[in-house]
């Protein structure tokens, strides 16, 4: 049997306590910036049962006229992450440019994009169930 | 508390979950979350910072950052899954794969299945050194995986947690379910959505069940492995649904198994012994 020292004993406790405590602390009062003491909160907020599911979709327009949708693959960009900044984007659509550079690097024998659009997919509900109704909205429009 | 804290366990099992761990890493910076190499290529200007970022004055991920955390981690990974070296390749590769998530998350999307493997990452170097197969109990490493099996728990508790915090008790009759399967959901969570009540009903039940996590603690180990499994099965639905993994911590989540008998090397030279012993007149004719 390999037993630990008092010192060491007193160590990971302490450690343990501190540590638990901030995971605690930003579970009650924390934010998402305190990560990794966030709090666990994916799929942690209420939706509402009778309004619509919205799913953004980052679409392009190249310069031959050809609509395609972006992603990770094609633009590195991930939706939860245009999701997340959403506000910056209807703000002010010229940082889109960053995604339309994105998408030239990755695809440089492409004609480039002409257009970013982020556009608003809503899927009506009634009591948590779908009713088969989509509405499609721009939200954000950037033409270099 | 304290004898529970620290209850033994047999080197072997460290040696083992220390492999499995360190080989992960590689894998997943590789493979399993390969999205977060292409921070390297997004602009300054989308980059917000984490607090602990701040605090550390982190700079922001650039192509050079990015690549010299990448083939340091993998290299050093697979060297520390040998099990040399423990505390100072343990730490090295806590250290790069905690920057690692900090290049992840500081975009406005925070996903929480990295904890408990964090926390695995930070105890495994304080476990000592443990040789394959080696019976001896060790204190520290029955730390080691005690604190990686709160880290577990604490995940599924503190998620429901913050569904009341964020969400109040409306969630369980919220169409957050619904949501998430029409957003990313696959053919088989489609067809589940035509059910009437099925997402609500899934709501009370992952409430329930991550509430009451923490009884894999009470329990007999017989009854600790079958609670064990039956989260194993929730995140087997969870990827057949929705397509969330949560691998890293299903990885951590190994640490409540007796790994140390899971010892495919052994296998592997039993089996060749026996497959060689009878061809060996056959050669020798």
């Amino acid at each position: 049997m390999e037993r630990l020292n008092a010192r060491g004993r007193v160590l990971r406790i302490v450690a343990t306590l501190f540590f638990g405590a901030l995971t605690l602390a930003g579970t009650f009062w924390g934010d998402d910036t305190a990560f990794p003491f966030a709090p666990f909160q994916m799929f942690a907020i209420a939706d509402k049962p009778n309004e619509p599911v919205l799913v953004l979709r980052t679409d392009g327009i190249d310069v031959t006229g050809r609509r395609l949708e972006l992603d990770e693959r094609n633009a590195g960009v991930r939706r939860a992450e245009i999701e997340a900044q959403i506000e910056r984007f209807k703000a002010d659509p010229s940082l889109l440019s960053s995604i339309r550079e994105s998408y030239s690097a990755r695809n440089p024998g492409k004609p480039p994009l002409a257009e970013v659009d982020i556009v608003e997919v809503q899927h009506h509900l009634h009591n948590a169930q779908p009713t088969g109704e989509i509405t499609e909205v721009v939200l954000a429009r950037y033409r270099p | 508390m304290t004898r529970w804290l620290f209850a033994p366990v047999p080197k072997a099992r460290i040696a083992a979950f220390r492999t499995l761990v360190y080989l992960f890493i590689p894998l997943d910076v590789v493979f399993f979350s390969a999205w977060i190499k292409s921070h390297g290529n997004l602009p300054g200007n989308l980059y917000q910072p984490l607090i602990v970022g701040r605090l550390l004055h982190l700079p922001a991920p650039t192509h050079l950052l990015v690549d010299a955390v990448y083939y340091a981690l993998i290299p050093l990974s697979l060297l520390a899954a040998t099990g040399r070296a423990p505390r100072l390749l343990g730490w090295a590769v806590f250290a790069l794969y905690l920057e690692w998530m900090f290049i992840a998350m500081s975009y406005g999307k925070i996903d929480h299945d990295r904890y408990s493997i964090l926390v695995a990452l930070a105890a495994l170097p304080t476990a000592g050194k443990a040789r394959h197969g080696d019976r001896t109990p060790s204190e520290a490493g029955g730390f080691a995986l005690r604190v990686t099996q709160i880290a577990v728990v604490a995940t599924y508790f503190l998620s429901s947690i913050a569904k009341l915090r964020f969400g109040g008790l409306e969630w369980l009759t919220g169409a957050t379910l619904t949501r998430a399967f029409i957003r990313r959901g696959t053919l088989l969570a489609q067809w589940l959505l035509k059910i009437p009540g099925f997402t609500t009903v899934s709501q009370f039940g992952i409430v329930g069940f991550e509430l009451l996590s923490p009884i894999v603690f009470f329990v007999k180990p017989k009854w600790r492995y079958a609670i064990v499994a039956g989260f194993y099965l929730f995140h087997l639905m969870t990827v057949s649904l929705i397509t969330i993994s949560f691998i890293p911590h299903q990885i951590a989540m190994a640490g409540f198994l007796p790994l140390e008998k899971v010892t495919p090397i052994a296998w592997w030279r039993r089996w060749r012994n026996r497959t060689e012993e009878p061809s060996e007149p056959v050669v020798a004719a």
